[in-house]
C-alpha cells in the first residue's frame, strides 16, 4: 500500500512536471504567435503607415527595437562565478527617513554567502527625522557581534542622497562597493554573482536583478513587478550584451571603486541647466563609468526592491525618473556613437523612440479620429499586443502570477505615463523630490 | 560582449525567424490572394506581394512556352482590343461576375498567352498615332490592348500578366471618379502608379458622361452624349445649344482633369456604350455634333465593333476620328482569339474562295452558312462581306453560280468602306444597274435593261479601276459608269441578295476570284 502510494505520487509528480513542460511550451508558442499577427498588422496597415516618413519609420523602428531586444537578451550570457577572485566588497548605504526597512535592508549583508573579512557595511544617515538612525546603530551592535566591519556616518543636516553615496566611496576600504537602496533587499547570493564580472578589468559597473518586495500588494505594485522584471531580463540583458547597461539603479548596483574615484566629485558636483543634479544618481553614474568602462548586467545577482503602492507616489517617482533619462540621454548621446555599432544603433533608435512616441500618440488617439474620423484601433490594438507579447514573456519565464490584469493595468498606465516625457521636458528645472 | 555564441540559440532564433517569414509569406501569398479583390482598396504591400507571386507563375509560365515567333514584315492594319473588368474566379466579393463585358481572369490569360505565343506585341499610343497617319512602319503582329472605364479589376489583375509578357495597355477613365475613394474605380494615386509602370497609357472616356441620363418626358434613361436631355422640371428637352454645350463641357472637363493629372497631352477618348448616336437618339443631329465636338479635341475616339458592323482592324489615313476596336466576347478562347486578329488582316490579291479564308467572310446581315465549298448566302435580305479587302484598290471580283435564279436581286460590293458605303452591281431578271450607298443613301448610276442572265453556269462580276467602274457576266464587261469624283478609291468587297419571298433559301456560291489589275 505504501509502495502504490509512492508509485502514485511519483507518476503524479511526473505528470505535473510534464504538464508543467507543455505548458511553458505552450506559452512560448503563443509568444511566437503574437509576433507573427503583430507582423501581419504591420504589413497590412503598411499603405496607411508609408504615407508618412514619421509614421513609417517610427512603426518600422519600434518593431524592430521591441524585437531586437528579446533577441538580443536571448544571446546574452552570464559569467561563471569564480571562487578564485574574491574581490573585497563595501556595501553603501544612504538613507533618509526608512527606519521601518533600514535595519532589514542591513541585516540581509550578513546572511551573503561571501566571506566575513571581505564585508564592509558603512550605512549613510541622510539627516533623517525619524529613527533611523537608532535602527542603524541597533544594527551596527549585531554585526559587531558577528566581527562584521560596520560604519554609522551621521549626517546631522539632509544633504541629498549624492553626498551620502560619495561619502560611503570615501570612506570605503575596499575595491569594489555595493550601493544597496534602503528599500532593498539582496539575496544570499546576490555578492558572488555581482563580483564576477570584475575579474574583467574592462568592467566599471554591474547592476544586479532587482524584483519587486511588495508586488502582492495591488494592481499596481503587480504591474510593477512585470515591468521591473521585463526592463531587467529584457532591456538590460541586450545592453549588457555590448557592455553598455545605461542604468546600474541604485537599488542593487556593484561599482569597482578605483574607477569611481577618478571622477566621484565630478559626479557628486554635476550640474544641468545650472542647478544641481539632485536625482538620477545612479543613471549619471553609470553614465561617467561607461564614458571609458562597461557596464553588464548579472540576471543572477537578486534584489527585492518596494515600490510605490500609490499612483500619486508612481508618479512622481516616475517623473523623476523621466528627468534623469533626458539629462543622461543628453550626456550619452555625446559618445555612445563611439561604442559597439549596433548598441550604438540601439540607443539612438530608443531616444527617437521615446521622443516620438507622444506625437505618434496624439496623432493616433487625437488628430486622426477628429481628422478623419477613424478610431484608432490599429494604433492601440498594435501598443496591446507589444505589450502582451511582455507579459507573455513573463509569464513563461515567471510563471503563474496575476499577469494578464498586470499586463491590462501596464498598457492603461503606458497611455498615461507616454505623456510624461514631455512634461519632464519642460519641468526639467524643478529638481525638487516630490514626497516619495 | 557578454553575448553566447553558441549554435543552439542561432539555431534557435534562425529557426524562428524563418519560420515566421514562411509563415508571413504563406499568409499573404495564400488567403490574401484569394481575398485579393476585397483588399484592393486598402492594402498596396498586399496587392504588390500577390502581383510578385501572379508575376513570377506568368514569368515560368511564360519560360515554359518556348521560343516566340518573331514578325519580320510591317504592319498594314492594327487591330485594337477592348476589355473592361477582368474578374478572378475565386474572389469571393460582391464584384461583378464574369458576364460578357467583364471576362474571367482565366480567359484573359488565354487570350495574353495566345496572342504572345503567336507573336503579337502591343504597341503605345503614340506608337498607334504615328501608325494611323502614315509616319511609321510597325511589326506585322501589332496590336493595341485597352480598358474602358478605369476600374481597379482593370489593373489589379491584369498588371503582372502584361508585365510577365512586356505588353503595355491604354486605359480610358472615367474622370468623376478619380477623386473619390471607393473599392471599384480606380483612384488618383493609383493612376500615378500605372503611369510610373510603364505599362499604363491614360486616355479621356467620360466625366459624368458615362451616367445614363433621362431622355424623354416618360423619363426614360439613356446615353448622356447621344441624347437630348428631358429637363424635368422645365418638361422640356434642352435645345439644340444647351445639348452642344453639355457635351462639349463634358468632353472639355475629362480631357482637363486628366491632363492635368497626368501632364500629357490626352489625345484619345473613348465613346461610353460606343455609342456615337449611331444606334438610337432622340435627336437627329446627335451624332454630327457630338462628332465635330470630339474631333475639335481628340485625334482619336475608339468605338466597339458590333459583329458585321464593318471591317475589324484600322488602316492609315490622314483623317481618320472613329477607331474601331473588337470587343471581347465571353468564352472566347485564345484562340478564338488570334483567328478573330487572323482574318482581320490585310488579305493580299489575287484571292480565291478557299477553307482556310472562308472565315474571312462576316456575315452583315442575314443568312449566312459557309461550309469548305461554299459560301451559302440567304436570298430574302443578306449581307455579306469580306473583312481584311478594305486596302484593295483596282481589281475585278467575278463569282461562279452553277444556279441562277433570276427572281433574287444578286448584288456584288466593291470598294466598300463599310457595309453602308460601297459600290454595288445589282443583277436581276431583267435589269442589271451600278449604284453607290452613301450612308444609307442610294444613286444609281447606270442602268441596263432587258439583259438575260444565263440561267445555268453563270459568271458574275465586278471590276473597279481608277475611276471606273464596270458589272460583268461571263467576264465580259455589260456596262460601266465613271466614279464620282469623291469617291474613295479603295474599299473591300461583299455580296448582297434580295428577294421578297421570306423563306430561307439560299445562293451557293462555289467559285470566287478576284484578280488584281495594274
Amino acid at each position: 500500500m505504501k509502495d502504490y502510494n509512492s508509485v502514485v505520487t511519483l507518476l503524479k509528480s511526473t505528470l505535473k512536471m510534464l504538464f508543467n513542460k507543455i505548458e511553458k511550451l505552450g506559452i512560448w508558442l503563443l509568444f511566437i504567435f503574437v509576433v507573427y499577427i503583430i507582423l501581419i498588422i504591420k504589413v497590412i496597415n503598411s499603405p496607411h503607415i508609408l504615407n508618412s516618413i514619421l509614421l513609417g519609420g517610427y512603426s518600422f523602428l519600434i518593431t524592430a527595437y521591441i524585437f531586437s531586444r528579446f533577441i538580443f537578451s536571448y544571446f546574452h550570457k552570464s559569467v561563471k562565478a569564480n571562487l578564485e577572485y574574491q574581490p573585497s566588497v563595501t556595501f553603501v548605504v544612504p538613507a533618509k527617513n526608512e527606519g521601518d526597512n533600514i535595519a532589514k535592508t542591513i541585516r540581509k549583508f550578513s546572511q551573503v554567502n561571501y566571506p566575513k573579512e571581505k564585508i564592509e557595511v558603512i550605512a549613510i544617515n541622510d539627516g533623517s527625522t525619524d529613527n533611523t538612525l537608532n535602527e542603524m546603530l541597533k544594527v551596527k551592535e549585531e554585526f559587531d557581534k558577528k566581527n562584521i566591519r560596520i560604519q554609522v556616518i551621521d549626517f546631522k543636516i539632509n544633504r541629498g542622497k549624492r553626498a551620502g553615496m560619495a561619502k560611503g566611496v570615501y570612506k570605503a576600504k575596499n575595491e569594489i562597493i555595493i550601493f544597496i537602496d534602503s528599500d532593498s533587499f539582496i539575496d544570499k547570493d546576490c555578492v558572488i554573482h555581482l563580483v564576477k564580472y570584475f575579474s574583467n578589468s574592462q568592467v566599471g559597473a554591474v547592476s544586479g536583478h532587482t524584483d519587486v518586495h511588495n508586488q502582492d500588494t495591488n494592481l499596481l505594485t503587480r504591474m510593477q513587478a512585470v515591468r521591473y522584471y521585463i526592463a531587467f531580463s529584457v532591456y538590460k540583458a541586450a545592453e549588457s550584451l555590448f557592455g553598455t547597461v545605461t542604468c546600474c539603479p541604485g537599488c542593487c548596483s556593484a561599482y569597482r571603486k578605483e574607477y569611481l574615484l577618478e571622477f566621484l566629485d565630478k559626479w557628486e558636483n554635476q550640474k544641468f541647466l545650472g542647478s544641481n543634479c539632485t536625482f538620477g544618481d545612479d543613471r549619471s553614474l553609470t553614465n561617467f563609468v561607461i564614458r571609458k568602462y562597461e557596464a553588464t548586467y548579472s540576471p543572477e545577482a537578486k534584489a527585492n526592491t518596494i515600490v510605490p503602492a500609490n499612483f500619486r507616489q508612481y508618479l512622481k517617482q516616475q517623473q523623476r525618473w523621466k528627468k534623469s533619462w533626458i539629462r543622461e540621454t543628453l550626456i550619452a548621446s555625446q559618445f555612445m556613437w563611439k561604442k559597439n555599432a549596433i548598441a550604438a544603433v540601439s540607443f539612438y533608435a530608443y531616444v527617437i523612440l521615446a521622443l516620438a512616441s507622444p506625437i505618434i500618440f496624439f496623432r493616433a488617439i487625437f488628430w486622426q479620429p477628429i481628422m478623419t474620423g477613424q478610431f484608432p484601433i490599429p494604433y492601440l490594438a498594435g501598443l496591446f499586443l507589444m505589450l502582451f507579447l511582455h507579459g507573455l514573456y513573463y509569464r513563461a519565464k515567471v510563471g503563474k502570477k496575476p499577469w494578464v490584469f498586470a499586463i491590462i493595468f501596464f498598457w492603461f498606465v503606458t497611455v498615461i505615463l507616454m505623456w510624461q516625457l514631455p512634461w519632464a521636458a519642460v519641468t526639467m528645472k524643478d529638481a525638487r523630490w516630490g514626497t516619495r | 560582449m557578454y553575448a553566447d555564441k553558441s549554435k543552439e540559440k542561432f539555431a534557435v532564433i534562425g529557426g524562428i525567424i524563418i519560420f515566421l517569414i514562411v509563415g508571413l509569406f504563406l499568409t499573404f501569398s495564400f488567403k490574401l490572394v484569394n481575398s485579393q479583390s476585397l483588399n484592393i482598396n486598402q492594402n498596396s504591400i498586399t496587392k504588390d506581394i500577390v502581383a510578385y507571386f501572379d508575376y513570377i507563375d506568368y514569368k515560368s509560365k511564360l519560360d515554359k512556352m518556348g521560343s516566340i515567333p518573331v514578325s519580320e514584315g510591317s504592319a498594314r492594319s492594327i487591330p485594337v482590343l477592348l476589355y473592361h473588368g477582368i474578374i478572378k474566379e475565386d474572389s469571393k466579393s460582391t464584384m461583378d461576375s464574369p458576364d460578357g463585358i467583364n471576362i474571367p481572369l482565366k480567359e484573359f490569360e488565354d487570350h495574353m498567352f495566345a496572342l504572345k505565343k503567336a507573336g503579337y506585341q502591343t504597341i503605345s499610343m503614340e506608337d498607334f498615332q504615328a501608325f494611323m497617319h502614315d509616319e511609321k512602319q510597325l511589326p506585322e503582329k501589332s496590336f493595341l490592348l485597352t480598358f474602358d472605364d478605369g476600374r481597379k479589376d482593370s489593373y489589379y489583375p491584369v498588371d503582372p500578366l502584361l508585365k510577365a509578357l512586356d505588353y503595355n495597355a491604354v486605359i480610358f477613365i472615367i474622370a468623376k471618379y478619380l477623386s473619390r475613394a471607393n473599392g471599384y474605380y480606380l483612384d488618383e494615386n493609383e493612376l500615378k502608379e500605372m503611369i510610373k509602370t510603364g505599362r499604363w497609357e491614360i486616355e479621356a472616356h467620360a466625366f459624368d458622361g458615362h451616367d445614363l441620363v433621362k431622355i424623354s418626358p416618360e423619363e426614360k434613361e439613356g446615353h448622356f452624349y447621344s441624347n437630348k436631355l428631358w429637363l424635368v422640371d422645365n418638361s422640356r428637352y434642352e435645345t439644340d445649344q444647351e445639348y452642344t454645350e453639355r457635351v462639349s463641357n463634358d468632353l472639355e472637363k475629362v480631357k482637363r482633369t486628366l491632363e492635368n493629372m497626368t501632364g500629357k497631352d490626352i489625345a484619345a477618348f473613348a465613346f461610353p456604350f460606343g455609342d456615337y448616336g449611331q444606334h438610337s437618339t432622340n435627336f437627329d443631329k446627335a451624332q454630327k455634333i457630338f462628332l465635330e465636338q470630339v474631333k475639335n479635341r481628340y485625334q482619336f475616339a475608339f468605338y466597339q465593333l458590333w459583329t458585321g458592323g464593318g471591317y475589324s482592324q484600322n488602316y492609315p489615313s490622314k483623317d481618320n476620328l472613329i477607331i474601331t476596336r473588337i470587343d471581347e466576347q465571353i468564352g472566347l478562347t485564345g484562340k478564338d482569339l488570334i483567328n478573330i486578329l487572323l482574318r482581320g488582316d490585310v488579305k493580299n490579291l489575287p484571292y480565291e474562295f478557299n477553307p482556310q479564308n472562308k472565315d474571312s467572310w462576316i456575315r452583315g446581315w442575314g443568312i449566312l452558312n459557309k461550309t469548305d465549298e461554299s459560301l451559302g448566302i440567304g436570298i430574302h435580305n443578306s449581307m455579306t462581306y469580306f473583312d481584311g479587302s478594305y486596302l484593295w484598290e483596282n481589281y475585278t471580283f467575278n463569282l461562279f453560280l452553277k444556279e441562277y435564279d433570276d427572281s433574287t436581286t444578286l448584288s456584288l460590293l466593291a470598294r466598300m468602306q463599310d457595309p453602308s458605303n460601297e459600290l454595288s452591281c445589282d443583277f436581276s431578271d431583267d435589269l442589271i444597274k451600278i449604284s453607290v450607298e452613301k450612308d444609307k443613301k442610294w444613286s444609281t448610276l447606270a442602268v441596263l435593261k432587258n439583259y438575260v442572265i444565263p440561267s445555268k453556269n453563270a459568271a458574275l462580276g465586278i471590276k473597279v479601276k481608277g475611276d471606273k467602274a464596270y458589272c460583268l457576266v461571263n467576264e465580259q464587261s455589260v456596262i460601266s459608269t465613271s466614279l464620282p469624283s469623291n469617291y474613295p478609291r479603295n474599299g473591300g468587297i461583299g455580296i448582297k441578295t434580295w428577294n421578297p419571298n421570306t423563306n430561307s433559301k439560299q445562293i451557293n456560291i462555289n467559285w470566287i476570284n478576284i484578280a488584281v489589275l495594274a
